[in-house]
């Protein structure tokens, strides 16, 4: 039964191409939308989850504010690292300088940097602090064509003032915005800058997370001007309000789909009037009410499973391009993710939408009394 | 004697409205197993819907209508479907084959809706019922590419599908020119002949009427000749000759589909028969 009946309405809907088509991209749209938006979502989490844990714990700074601008005087590290809580800490002098002529954001730090950033070292090794070596991100690397054992020039102006660096290693794809610096030892970077004894914060990393608490109040108390904050926390804050912003972006695409649903249903409600004649053959022939409801609404789910995998294959067509413009702005490599579970939501999404819609002209088409139906022009 | 096919005993249709229609008015009617009944009349005389209440299409306002035994007046939706789908096959005027499906497959769906055979079955059964009617060489034909008369046989070979104790046909021949609505009532009346296929035929043509074995006129809902109840006086020798008659056509019938059978229906059709015939051999003593 199930074979001829799909036979039917698979010829069905090859005869009215144009209506089943459009009805189809209806779907397809709003599916494209939802899953698109899921797979960045989802690749978004994912790259700030990445980052927070890479994230040092803790960053000490002076209470001003967080920017840039701000610096600190180096000796609170050797402060810092007597208090009982910690496990690690590393200075941390960042600004933006030319590498190789171009703008690039340089980190001064020290040996203890890798053990409050959890980044792997991808080939070649650590630098010798003490000496003009670097280690670079991995996209850095990439972007300027550096290798390993290549010289690099590091100037914080014009053309000439610079100092060369070699480069040691290059850092393992990280998938977070490690990717895109370059490190340095901090005394070079100091000097280049002219920050003397000077950092921009002072990365912290706890022995354990429970110490969170009793490390803030003794930095508040102890060290005047100073202030605590957490880049992982911030981070779960950042991810829970995009969280947020996703949430409404998807329930504009449940939106679109909704109205692809609409045009699902009317085309079911043209669908059933045009074969209200074929209705009452089958009744004829010895069909349930129960069949006919079943047909219809296998019509309908098929249209809209149909148009679902219509819609992933536009969204997986579409979503490079983004994925490109997102990689350009943020400065580097974002990743969607299309998680199983993402497609098969939307197809259980789009069978959901196919049920709603389908229903009530299934239900038409199976009240459709059999003598009245044959008699229909 | 075994139950007729169809029997109405004071069997109403009334259609509710502002001015209510009485389409059947009182109709008392028997059709014996293997008979081939013409019911003629006027249009509105209610031919149809005669049609429609014995093929279970529709239910009497009142009356009982016993299908092969079956008290049919007071049966639910469902239970009136599975009887279409096991003892009435339909012939319409306008075809009503199912445009997207070809021939086999227009053919292959009662038994797909009965479910009773499987897949390989049903198409076996599809080839040689299309080869019966002289389609088998256009088993892959959509409805479109074929003439009234080829769409007309592939109607009557679905109509056989099922092996129902009635086949219905409303006006089979009111949509054919004269020529091809001969070799359409031909073919009715020789799948009457040669299997004891009970065929009921409504018709306006005195051609079709010509050919059936009885013939029942209706007037205004009422049955007007043809009595109904003629052949149910006590049983004579004639009768006992006529069901005789019948069971041998239904052998015939079951031996030419014997092969696109499966063989647990065949069997279970063989012992009816068998039971049926060891009756009369006792009424015969």
């Amino acid at each position: 039964m199930l074979s001829i009946v799909v036979k039917m309405i698979l010829r069905d809907f090859t005869t009215r191409r144009t209506r089943t088509f459009l009805t189809l991209l209806g779907v397809a749209i709003g599916i494209a939308m939802m899953v698109t938006l899921g797979a960045i979502s989802e690749g978004t989490s994912a790259q700030l989850q990445r980052s927070f844990s890479e994230m040092a714990d803790f960053m000490v700074s002076p209470s001003r504010g967080f920017a840039m601008g701000n610096r600190m005087d180096e000796h609170y590290l050797d402060v810092i690292r007597t208090y009982p809580e910690v496990r690690a800490a590393s200075a941390y002098l960042g600004g933006m300088m030319f590498v190789d002529g171009d703008i690039s954001l340089v980190v001064g730090a020290e040996e203890e940097i890798f053990s409050v950033i959890s980044v792997e070292l991808g080939e070649g090794r650590l630098p010798n602090w003490s000496n003009p070596e670097m280690v670079l991100g991995f996209a850095a690397a990439r972007e300027m064509r550096v290798e390993v054992g290549d010289t690099v020039e590091i100037s914080s102006g014009g053309e000439g003032e610079g100092e060369e660096f070699l480069v040691v290693g290059i850092l393992e794809r990280a998938g977070s915005f490690f990717d895109s610096y370059v490190f340095i030892p901090l005394g070079h970077m100091q000097n280049m800058t002219g920050y003397h004894g000077q950092v921009s914060f002072i990365l912290v990393e706890l022995k354990s997370q429970d110490l969170a608490d009793e490390f803030e109040e003794r930095v508040e108390s102890s060290l005047a001007g100073m202030e605590v904050t957490s880049p992982s926390a911030m981070m779960r804050s950042i991810d829970k309000i995009l969280g947020f912003i996703n949430g409404v972006l998807l329930a504009v695409s449940g939106v679109s789909l909704l109205v692809g649903g609409t045009s699902v249903a009317a085309t079911m409600m043209t669908s059933v009037v045009e074969r209200t004649r074929e209705i009452g053959i089958l009744r004829a022939l010895g069909a349930t009410r129960e069949m006919i409801l079943g047909i219809f609404l296998l019509q309908s789910f098929l249209l809209c499973l149909f148009g679902a995998v219509l819609g992933v294959y536009l969204s997986l067509a579409i979503t490079p391009l983004i994925e490109a413009r997102i990689s350009e702005a943020a400065g580097f490599s974002f990743k969607a993710i299309f998680s199983p579970g993402l497609v098969l939501g939307a197809l259980a999404l789009a069978e959901g939408i196919g049920f709603v819609s389908g229903i009530a002209p299934a239900l038409k088409a199976s009240r459709t009394q059999p003598v009245e139906a044959l008699r229909y022009e | 004697m075994s139950e007729p096919a169809v029997e109405l005993r004071g069997v109403s249709k009334v259609y509710p409205g502002t001015v209510p229609v009485r389409a059947l008015d009182n109709v008392d009617l028997r059709v014996e197993k293997g008979e081939f009944v013409a019911v003629m009349g006027p249009s509105g005389s209610g031919k149809s819907t005669l049609l429609h209440v014995v093929g279970c299409m529709d239910r009497p306002t009142s009356g009982t209508v016993l299908v092969d035994g079956i008290d049919v007046a007071g049966l639910g939706d469902r239970e009136l479907a599975r009887i279409r789908a096991e003892k009435v096959g339909f012939v319409f005027q306008f075809f009503n084959l199912i445009p997207t499906l070809n021939c086999l497959e227009n053919v292959e769906l009662p038994m797909h809706i009965l479910g009773r055979l499987g897949g390989a079955d049903i198409r076996a059964r599809a080839v040689r019922l299309l080869q019966m009617v002289g389609l088998g060489e256009r088993m892959s034909h959509r409805p479109a590419q074929l003439s009234g008369g080829e769409r007309q046989r592939v109607a009557i070979a679905r109509a056989l599908a099922n092996m129902p104790t009635l086949m219905l046909a409303d006006e089979p021949t009111g949509n054919l020119d004269t020529q091809t609505g001969l070799e359409i009532v031909e073919m009715l009346r020789e799948i009457n002949e040669a299997t004891g296929q009970t065929v009921i035929v409504v018709t306006h043509d005195p051609v079709v009427a010509e050919g059936a074995g009885k013939v029942v006129e209706m007037v205004d809902g009422r049955v007007v000749t043809g009595d109904a109840r003629r052949g149910h006086i006590a049983e004579s020798r004639g009768s006992l000759h006529r069901e005789l008659e019948v069971l041998r056509r239904e052998v015939m019938m079951l031996e030419l589909l014997k092969e696109a059978m499966h063989p647990g229906e065949y069997e279970a059709r063989l012992r009816g028969i068998r039971s049926r015939l060891d009756r009369l051999e006792g009424s015969f003593k």
